[in-house]
């Protein structure tokens, strides 16, 4: 079960001294105000660029980001899904659980089987323990940002975590008729109007959609739809249309902040430790 | 699901299901939080990488015997956004750390919160890995009276 | 954004996209993954991309260096100094003695881990993609699927650098020439198998030419006072992979050095 933290609560540790805990009220904001803190703490000098004066970003008098301007528009009309996004933490929608907001989940009986037996040991055997790719979902929801690169006809999406990518395909090309066996799959995108609609498929047997253990198999039909509301905000749908695995499609719709005047940093699973200590129960 | 009741119902021991999460792998498969950890010593090594950050402490027990602990902390680039530096734990820092033991009982932990006694500045070690689904990161650093 | 004036066709129907899908059909073409004909490519009448076309443009008037590359000659991985002996310093030199002495066992990419510049773009069966947008030229490896970001926003290096294994890049036009600065490298990169070593001072500028559309030609200059005695360049050519698209390498185990 989680740990939760209580206000003001103190224990004490084998060496006799007494700590406090951090009051849990003190931190109960959202991901701006710890951006917030994280900028004040790096300062304009742009370290690592975890700061950076992006061009082209609306302001307001104060110089700040104006999360709500209109959202923007590419050279070619179309909606401009460019930027650099997290999760909203309003959202109940987790990493840990896609299903997070109480959907009712559609499940093949092995393949709520297989979930069960996951849970029983936490989560052991996650791909991405061993460094391989998130799966779609997994990817957008932990905590590390997302990048998205728009242009005509190629939309890409830079992961953070483990510096992996994906592409969108928006030039008017269907799926190949040689699709081989993907990760992160083979991606293409239509515009319903301002909503961006992505169709993914070609997918390895072995992702999982969150770290619950929620199954996906080669038979994966993944559909994403993205509405950016405004500047700052944006929706996606996600779209889980596995027939070996669940027994109809099933949906569920993420809000996402936009993280402004900062860039993805590089991060390569260099320092793998823990799978010698991954036990499980 | 019949009634929208037993959907709640289901709805909610999902939620209450939740695996608290790091970037890369599930916590709870590798770390126990019945068993807290609650050490004091010098730092002997940083690591500043990913997808976990690590530091090294010498814990001197009653008896004098001294061992090495391996605290993991979330990895370079997420503590980076929180406000840390990877100068903030220098080698030869004295720090007190709160956290979670293996479950494999080795001397690796996971680092939740870390003080530099020097100074009494209090750090978070697991930013955004709040202990409820969808609940925001918090700072990094506290600056208490 | 930078769309290629080479000619816009669309899809549906034109007579050379017709051409193109059958000179795919007919196995001609060499040895691809997938195939995925490009309609806005020049071709001749029996349907092949014509790669001694000029070179695109984008919106702006710039060479867009936009498509996928595959290095011409394999020789560059196996020795970034084929061509010409980098100019080791004693420091350098005793480090690339040991690590020919030891035949590579602790070069990174057997363990999973990036090859860094330039090696990541000289690997034979590894193509990788640019895609190019005015605030920044993006890299798409094939292996690992892995990237790189070479911004051209304007910014300046960040004053406080973590050493990265792909360093931090920013670029900027000199005519028709894109010259790219990149520093702040871990030391762990190999600058090819043979184990040419290098610093966390090296400081790598790439000048990318398009010379027409099948061709692009990058010059590579390592400056590593560390350990070389002076920079030193090597200019490398790469093929444009026409009517295909990147594959997806996932290197399965991931050990730490």
């Amino acid at each position: 079960m989680p740990v939760r933290l209580k206000p003001d609560t103190t224990y004490t540790g084998s060496s006799g001294g007494v700590m406090n805990l951090v009051n849990a009220r003190r931190w109960r904001g959202s991901i701006g105000a710890a951006t917030a803190v994280g900028l004040l703490l790096v300062g304009p000098a742009s370290a690592q660029w975890v700061t950076v004066r992006l061009p082209g970003t609306p302001r307001t008098p104060d110089g700040k980001p104006d999360l709500t301007a209109p959202a923007p528009r590419a050279p070619d009309g179309k909606a401009d899904l460019s930027g650099i996004w997290r999760k909203s933490p309003t959202s109940k929608v987790s990493a840990g659980n896609l299903a997070g907001e109480g959907v009712e989940v559609p499940f093949q009986p092995w393949a709520e089987a297989v979930l069960k037996a996951r849970r029983e040991v936490n989560g052991r055997g996650v791909p991405s323990e061993r460094c391989l790719p998130h799966s779609i979902p997994k990817a957008y929801l932990i905590l590390e940002p997302t990048k998205i690169v728009q242009t005509e006809g190629l939309i890409a999406i830079l992961y953070e975590e483990f510096n992996n990518y994906r592409q969108i395909f928006t030039d008017g090309r269907e799926f190949p008729p040689n699709l081989d066996r993907r990760w992160l799959g083979y991606s293409i995108g239509k515009w319903e109007g301002d909503t961006l609609v992505v169709d993914t498929r070609g997918f390895v047997d072995e992702t999982w959609l969150d770290f619950n253990g929620h199954p996906a198999t080669d038979a994966l039909h993944f559909v994403e739809r993205y509405h950016r509301r405004d500047f700052g905000h944006m929706d996606i749908q996600f779209t889980v249309d596995d027939p070996k695995a669940y027994l109809r499609p099933w949906s569920v719709n993420v809000p996402f902040d936009l993280l402004p005047d900062t860039e993805v940093l590089e991060q390569i699973c260099d320092n793998e430790k823990d799978t010698a200590h991954i036990v499980g129960k | 699901m019949k009634s929208r009741f037993a959907r709640l119902v289901v709805g909610s021991i999902w939620l209450l299901a939740v695996v608290p999460v790091a970037p890369h792998r599930s916590f709870a498969a590798e770390y126990d939080v019945k068993k807290p950890l609650s050490l004091k010593g010098a730092v002997t090594k940083v690591e500043w990488k990913n997808p976990h950050a690590f530091f090294y402490i010498d814990v001197k027990d009653e008896t004098g015997t001294v061992t090495n602990w391996a605290l993991e902390m979330v990895g370079a680039t997420a503590l980076l956004r929180n406000g840390w530096k990877a100068s903030t734990l220098k080698i030869g820092d004295e720090v007190t750390v709160e956290g979670s033991g293996a479950k494999d009982d080795s001397k690796q932990g996971q680092a939740r919160i870390v003080v530099l006694v020097s100074t009494g500045q209090r750090l978070f070690a697991q930013p955004g890995q709040g202990t409820e689904p969808g609940q925001g990161a918090p700072p990094a650093q506290e600056n208490r009276p | 954004m930078n769309v290629p004036t080479y000619g816009s066709r669309r899809w549906g129907g034109s007579i050379a996209t017709a051409a193109a899908i059958a000179w795919l059909i007919s196995g001609v073409g060499h040895a691809q993954v997938l195939r995925v004909p490009d309609p806005r490519l020049p071709r001749a009448p029996d349907g092949k991309p014509n790669l001694t076309a000029a070179a695109p443009k984008t919106r702006d008037g710039k060479p867009d260096l936009s498509g996928i590359w595959h290095v011409a000659d394999a020789k560059y991985l196996n020795n970034l100094g084929a061509d010409a002996e980098p100019p080791l310093n004693p420091a350098g030199a005793a480090l690339y003695r040991e690590r020919q002495a030891y035949d590579a066992k602790d070069r990174p990419s057997g363990h999973c881990l990036p090859r860094g510049v330039p090696a990541s773009m000289v690997v034979r069966g590894r193509p990788w993609k640019i895609m190019q947008t005015p605030n920044e030229l993006v890299m798409l490896f094939d292996e690992s699927i892995h990237f790189r970001q070479i911004h051209t926003d304007g910014r300046d290096f960040p004053e406080d650098r973590l050493p990265t294994w792909f360093g931090y890049s920013i670029g900027k036009w000199e005519g028709d020439t894109f010259v790219a600065d990149t520093l702040g490298f871990v030391e762990e990169t190999w600058l090819d198998n043979g184990g040419h070593p290098h610093s966390d001072a090296m400081h790598i500028t790439e000048r990318f030419r398009r010379l027409d559309l099948g061709h692009l030609e990058i010059q590579y200059t390592i400056d590593d006072p560390k350990l070389y005695t002076k920079p030193w360049s090597v200019t490398v050519r790469f093929d444009l992979l026409p009517d295909t698209e990147l594959s997806e390498h996932v290197c399965a185990a991931h050990t730490p050095l």
